[in-house]
């Protein structure tokens, strides 16, 4: 319990943080209304899809392991082979592929900051290349499909089977944010197209992903995937 | 004119009885429960004990007669920051009783910092936010350390003082003020960050104001911090000596991360349950309580230099490993008493406030019972 109390006055800390900067941002008018929208809906996206994959984890973990006093260490909860090495890597990091030994060494860096913090580095540091990448595709998405569905395809994103893993230390957020800011760029060449899933048919997707995304987190509380 | 300052004058006079009042009343109050009765004599001996002597009293007394020594037991004295116990010795030269003379900087300095938050409320709302924010900072629930020989009530007029100077933009004030709350308290130079942050919206936001020469006067603040070292090179000849002493016995302090040392508390609080109602679970739930009252500042849309003062002292308050005197350092986190006294009338805000004023008497008993409080 007291490990949660730590991750959440800790994170809450580094949230205060962030959005006293989006707020200055704001105010000296480096950011326009719309794109400041944009940003509170990715934040939110990204922080509660991110809280419910973690207590997703905790939820199998709590009941297949050990009571929920474990819930703070996601390390212990998330344990596929290469998480275990990311880990590591968080704390002494090496080159083992090019986006996981960047982010390593990102998180390492980022871990000094936070007074020896490497593997809480390691998740704020996940947190925050998803929220840019959250934040860059739905800028473009909008000027090619609209605000609704550029919205809709956010958080399907989110949702998809694996997406765990862009909440967790590795190189698949780097991959993502990668991927986002080269779409970015060479999206504003793509036109304006009408494209519009049906609401209904969209809620069954985000259902059925959601059954995936369970059924993946499970794997990593298992330690299935390598 | 004469009128209208009359009348400004008969609101200060009112303000300042009325936050000491509010001690005093406690202090006979709890006096009269813990004697079975009262007496003035008692009241008295119970202030001089649980007000002048108790942690670090002594040791400001004692920097205030002595000064900062080299050797011996009062070596470590040297991570007391010195203006406190400067003008402690300057008003003792006139009085001749140094733990009188720090009750009395105390007071008065508690009393004026009271006014000022008053008028710094006034700037953004009405009277009756302004006094709401004079009645919270009276009531929150460690303030009778601004009673005694501590600094908080010394630094509560410097940080309120610097921010009312920053408001209404006169630098200069803001640089001088800050200056001396840097040499009080270290949280003091955390000054800086609302300083520049008012200076540089001013230049970049929607008022694009030129900045001027005045406005580097702000760089004062963190000058208090410098001569501190100072002192710290010329006792030790190591600017850096107070970070040993403060390692070591009897504080035991670290600069950890702030998840770290909330875990920590809440393991001392599991195991010494002497200590727990009176120190870990109450700096546990000041943290959450400050970190969600910031968050509602943002909502609300208090002014962000402001909230970033608040965060700054926040989050520097709690690098600090070991601590067991989180009640008292969160008194002069000045933004939390602001942003509440905005809270929308309605029954939170009476059950808050009711809530406060048991939680002061409580507190203020268990401290002057002589409970670890410190």
């Amino acid at each position: 319990m007291g490990g949660f109390l730590g991750v959440i006055a800790g994170g809450g800390m580094l949230l205060l943080i962030g959005a006293l900067f989006f707020a200055f941002l704001r105010q000296a008018g480096a950011i326009k209304s719309g794109q400041a929208k944009r940003l509170g809906m990715a934040a939110g996206m990204t922080l509660g899809l991110g809280l419910a994959y973690w207590l997703l984890g905790g939820l199998f973990y709590g009941v297949l392991f050990e009571p929920v006093a474990g819930i703070a260490e996601f390390n212990a909860i998330f344990r596929t082979a290469d998480l275990e090495k990311m880990y590591i890597a968080l704390e002494n990091p090496a080159f083992h592929g090019l986006f996981s030994g960047i982010f390593a060494y990102l998180g390492h860096f980022l871990g000094r900051i936070l007074f020896g913090q490497y593997l809480f580095a390691g998740v704020v540091l996940a947190l925050c290349m998803t929220l840019a990448s959250v934040f860059l595709l739905m800028s473009r998405l909008e000027m090619i499909l609209g605000e609704k569905e550029a919205q809709n395809g956010a958080f399907l994103l989110l949702c998809l089977p694996g997406a765990l893993f862009l909440f967790l230390p590795g190189g698949a957020p780097l991959i993502l944010l990668t991927l986002s800011v080269v779409f970015y760029f060479v999206g504003k060449k793509i036109p304006a197209r009408q494209c519009r899933i049906p609401d209904g048919l969209y809620s069954w997707l985000i259902g059925i992903s959601g059954i995936f995304s369970a059924a993946v987190v499970f794997g990593a509380v298992m330690g299935l995937w390598s | 004119m004469l009128k209208i300052e009359k009348k400004r004058l008969r609101t200060w006079l009112l303000i300042a009885l009325a936050s000491l009042g509010v001690h005093y009343l406690m202090l006979i109050l709890a006096h009269s429960m813990i004697s079975g009765g009262f007496s003035f004599s008692g009241l008295l001996s119970m202030m001089r004990d649980r007000l002048t002597k108790p942690g670090d009293a002594e040791r400001y007394l004692d920097i205030a007669r002595n000064g900062y020594v080299k050797e011996g037991e009062n070596a470590i004295n040297l991570v007391f920051y010195p203006l406190y116990p400067l003008l402690i010795r300057l008003l003792s030269l006139l009085i001749g009783n140094p733990a009188l003379s720090g009750c009395i900087i105390s007071q008065v300095s508690f009393a004026v910092a009271s006014i000022l938050l008053y008028e710094l409320l006034l700037l953004d709302g009405d009277e009756k936010k302004a006094w709401n924010g004079v009645l919270l900072l009276s009531l929150y629930p460690f303030s009778m350390f601004v009673m005694g020989v501590f600094t908080e009530g010394l630094f509560l007029l410097l940080t309120i003082g610097c921010l009312y100077a920053l408001r209404k933009e006169n630098y200069i004030a803001a640089g001088i003020i800050g200056f001396f709350a840097a040499l009080t308290r270290t949280q003091g130079m955390l000054l800086i960050f609302p300083a520049v942050y008012e200076i540089v919206i001013r230049a970049w936001g929607q008022e694009k104001r030129k900045l001027r020469w005045s406005d580097s006067c702000v760089l004062l603040i963190p000058l208090g911090f410098f001569v501190y070292l100072g002192i710290n090179y010329a006792v030790h000849g190591n600017f850096f000596k107070f970070l040993e002493y403060e390692a070591g016995e009897p504080w035991y302090q670290t600069t950890r991360w702030i998840g770290e040392n909330i875990a920590q508390h809440y393991d001392m609080a599991m195991n010494y349950h002497g200590l727990s109602l009176i120190i870990y679970w109450v700096q546990i739930a000041l943290y959450f309580i400050a970190l969600l009252t910031l968050f509602y500042g943002l909502w609300k849309k208090e002014r962000i230099s402001v909230l970033l003062y608040g965060g700054a002292y926040l989050g520097f308050t709690y690098l600090s490993g070991w601590m067991i005197s989180g009640g008292r350092y969160m008194l002069c986190c000045v933004p939390l008493m602001m942003i509440w006294a905005g809270m929308k009338e309605g029954i939170f805000k009476r059950i808050f406030i009711f809530a406060m004023g048991c939680l002061f008497f409580a507190y203020s008993l268990f401290y002057l019972m002589g409970y670890a409080i410190m």
